[in-house]
């Protein structure tokens, strides 16, 4: 049991990082979700073909590979940035680029009658989706979220590759230094479960509360 | 002082109003003329044009052709060099605003309580302030005997009532035309009649111009002051509600009302 304690400091301290890098990236990461989903829906052709070739170049290479790219290549185009900053980025834009397919659908699923309510009321376009249309699309949106939410926590484990001392890194550290396979690596596991556990449970308690006049009992 | 002599722009003037869907002809080169004041009830078969004709009043659809005046300006077009040009989304909406519609399905919005969807255009759209907004919206709700459930959601009313919701919220615009389009037709038979009265009520007390399309044939002959009876996209028959419900002159007319009336209203 000692011995399982004298691995927790270096745990943690990879734990930090992660929750950092996760924490620092899921926000960003939204803002990269609504701003592509919402210009592809844009009636500016311009902001939808920036959107989709956004959403396109990320969802179509590896995450990976990604990492490497921006770790590696862009500094030769003068860009480079500590290995933090690159792994928020990077895990910041692709998970923003499979959201953008959430806010797209979550807005595709407001019936159609919704939005001629609003015309109905005299309500512009952009007051229908403010107003109407997109607090209604959000609270489906929620689920889907949750779940990239959990990927960006299990993706953080590949920032391990460009040198960053992650949950991931600290494990193979340990691992490589007193080679005790089972402790560290069940550890490990049982740390990012349960990080992803609390983040789920957090959802959870977030759909709930935005789904005000969504789930109330019919009583007429 | 307007000169006596120039007669009030109508409420609505349509003109050789078109639509098709593909190949299929909705609304076949409709003319129509509706004072203010008028309480129109519009009859006819299911599939006759008449949810299309209330739809391109509102600017859900839009025209292929014709044109639409309400109250002497033109919806969704402007004259232009002696043609009419489509018109800005500014100065649609500027003429639109003079239109209130209440749906078949009532289309309330889920995320607001039934007081919140009353006055969401009016302070949004209106700019009203919200004391006055909340005001003016529970004496409407006061009107349709709902002030009760102002802080309901729709999940939470019978469809009667999200029904009556929905007639405040389109009230609460002060629009000078209301389009009513079956709002009876998706409840259940004993909600109906509250809603119906609800509408006559209106009626009574107001002189707010209506179009309302209903399968309810005694609805269609006591609340109107004039029917249109449809088919296939035409106007077949326009007159008094007596004449059509008593002694309609066009065949087509009778073999619809015998067909959906059998022994009588
Ligand atoms: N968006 C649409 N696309 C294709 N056909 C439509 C559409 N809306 C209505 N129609 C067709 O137009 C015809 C007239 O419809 P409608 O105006 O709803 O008639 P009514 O309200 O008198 O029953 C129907 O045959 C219907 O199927
Ligand atoms: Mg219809």
């Amino acid at each position: 049991m000692t011995a399982l304690l004298d691995l927790l400091p270096q745990l943690m301290k990879g734990l930090q990082t992660t929750l950092l890098v996760t924490a620092f990236a899921a926000p960003l990461a939204l803002v990269m979700a609504l701003a592509s989903g919402l210009a592809r829906l844009s009636p500016i052709k311009l902001l939808q073909w920036l959107a989709v070739i956004y959403v396109e170049l990320f969802r179509g290479t590896s995450l990976l590979v990604q990492l490497f790219y921006f770790f590696y290549v862009m500094p030769l185009f003068g860009l480079s940035l500590d290995p933090v900053t690159t792994g928020v980025l990077v895990l910041a834009l692709n998970t923003g680029a499979y959201g953008s397919e959430v806010v797209r659908a979550g807005i595709g699923s407001v019936p159609k009658s919704q939005r001629e309510a609003c015309i109905a009321l005299n309500m512009s376009p952009a007051m229908a989706l403010r107003r109407v249309i997109f607090p209604q699309a959000f609270v489906t949106m929620l689920p889907p979220f949750g779940n990239l939410l959990i990927e960006l926590l299990k993706a953080t484990s590949l920032l391990s590759l460009i040198t960053i001392f992650d949950l991931a890194f600290a494990g193979n550290t340990l691992f490589q230094t007193t080679g005790r396979t089972l402790e560290i690596y069940g550890l490990v596991l049982m740390i990012y479960f349960a990080t992803a556990m609390v983040l789920t449970l957090g959802m959870r308690w977030l759909e709930k509360r935005m789904g005000a006049g969504r789930d109330l009992e019919f009583r007429p | 002082m307007l000169p006596a002599n120039i007669p009030p722009s109508p409420a609505l003037r349509l003109r050789g109003v078109s639509k098709a869907f593909g190949s299929l002809t909705i609304l076949d080169k409709l003319d129509l003329d509706v004072a203010p004041g008028e309480r129109i009830s519009i009859i006819g078969r299911s599939g006759s044009g008449k949810t299309t004709l209330l739809r391109v009043l509102m600017t859900l659809e839009k025209l292929d052709a014709g044109s639409i005046e309400v109250f002497g300006r033109y919806l969704g077009q402007r004259p232009e060099g002696g043609r009419l040009v489509p018109a800005t989304p500014e100065e649609t909406r500027a003429v639109r605003g003079d239109i209130g519609m209440v749906f078949q399905q009532f289309n309330l919005f889920p995320h607001r309580t039934a007081i919140e969807n009353v006055i969401e255009a009016p302070i949004h759209v209106k700019k009203m302030g919200s004391k006055e907004a909340r005001d003016m919206g529970m004496a409407l709700l006061c009107t349709v005997g709902l002030a009760d459930k102002a802080d309901h959601y729709p999940r939470q009313l019978s469809g009667g009532q999200q029904q009556r919701v929905a007639i405040a919220r389109a009230l609460a615009m002060q629009p000078r035309i209301i389009l009513f389009d079956e709002v009876t037709s998706a409840l259940d038979p004993e909600r109906v009649d509250e809603v119906l009265s609800v509408i006559q009520g209106l009626a009574q007390e107001s002189t707010i111009t209506m179009l309302i399309v209903t399968h309810e044939m005694r609805f269609a002959r006591d609340v109107a002051t004039r029917t249109i009876f449809m088919e296939e996209g035409l106007i077949v028959e326009d007159d008094a509600p007596a004449v059509i419900f008593g002694k309609p002159n066009k065949a087509r007319t009778q073999s619809f009302l015998q067909s959906v009336l059998g022994r009588g209203l």
